[in-house]
């Protein structure tokens, strides 16, 4: 089962921590561990700002936020499923606890964070550590770093006065 | 937004009683008040509490490197306490730990 959310908030800072509280809280369902929860609420935390500071420069505009979950069917259940379908009998010998490790779905969640703003001249060297396109500012030039380490890809697709869109995925192992 | 103060004075030593989300919003509310506390006084250390700091994401980073860097000239020391697993697991992501050191509460 998929599902998605979709939240606007204007350019503010002060939306930041609201944005990573509402997907925090929309991800909550899938029961990541508390670990796995702060890594999205910093990743996302990370990517708002970028959008706020960067890609409009806090004037106004809109920061989209949306976030889907899908569920990853292992090969094992659909296979197991489809010989499954015949008798009610190999049907419950499929939701025995040996095998109900391999069929519980790995649910993924893919983030992307989208601004109008005036978009990234060289992605490359925006997302060098240490570099900030902001040297005014007190940044520390790390948020793609901490994006990277947090999520398990990222991806960055801008355009000069179009805007930039950050996607993000991760997925939660669950362990029986 | 934090309308206590977040500063006070121990000694000669000033305690930054750092909120519990540290992000570009906070950050430079935290850096303002601690540049006007420090306007008529010269804190032999500046104390960084984490014990409140739930969240922090690499704007806390960019105001803990500029404050080193704008202090390492001056001679005060700055120093870290109080940072609960989470909190430690990013600032040792960042480096941080290289250039400011962490006291046990002080």
């Amino acid at each position: 089962m998929n599902e998605q959310m979709q939240l606007q908030i204007q350019s503010d800072c002060r939306n930041v921590s609201f944005a990573r509280v509402v997907v925090a809280a929309f991800i909550s369902r899938l029961d990541p561990t508390i670990e796995e929860l702060e890594d999205v609420k910093t990743a996302v935390s990370e990517a708002v700002t970028n959008a706020i500071i960067h890609g409009y420069r806090d004037q106004p505009g809109i920061v989209t936020i949306t976030c889907r979950i899908t569920e990853q069917q292992p090969v094992q259940q659909a296979l197991k499923t489809q010989t499954s379908m015949p008798t009610q009998k190999s049907l419950q010998y499929d939701i025995a606890p040996q095998t109900r490790t391999a069929q519980t779905p790995s649910p993924e969640i893919t983030i992307s964070i989208q601004d109008t703003g005036i978009g990234i001249p060289d992605i490359k060297q925006a997302m060098e550590p240490m570099y900030t396109g902001r040297p005014d500012l007190e940044r520390s030039g790390m948020g793609f770093s901490f994006m990277e380490a947090f999520m398990d890809n990222l991806q960055v697709e801008s355009a000069l006065g179009k805007g930039t869109t950050v996607t993000m995925k991760k997925s939660f192992r669950k362990e029986a | 937004m934090n309308p206590k103060s977040l500063t006070q004075y121990s000694g000669s030593n000033l305690i930054i009683h750092l909120p519990s989300e540290l992000d570009e919003n906070t950050c430079p509310q935290i850096t303002s008040e601690l540049k006007s506390r420090m306007a008529n006084r010269h804190p032999t250390a500046i104390i960084f509490d984490f014990t409140n700091t739930i969240f922090m994401d690499s704007a806390a980073i960019g105001m803990l490197l500029a404050r080193y860097k704008e202090l390492s000239l001056t001679g005060t020391a700055i120093c870290l306490t109080g940072e609960r697993d989470r909190i430690q697991r990013i600032l040792r992501m960042s480096g941080i730990y290289t250039i400011i050191k962490h006291i046990d509460r002080p």
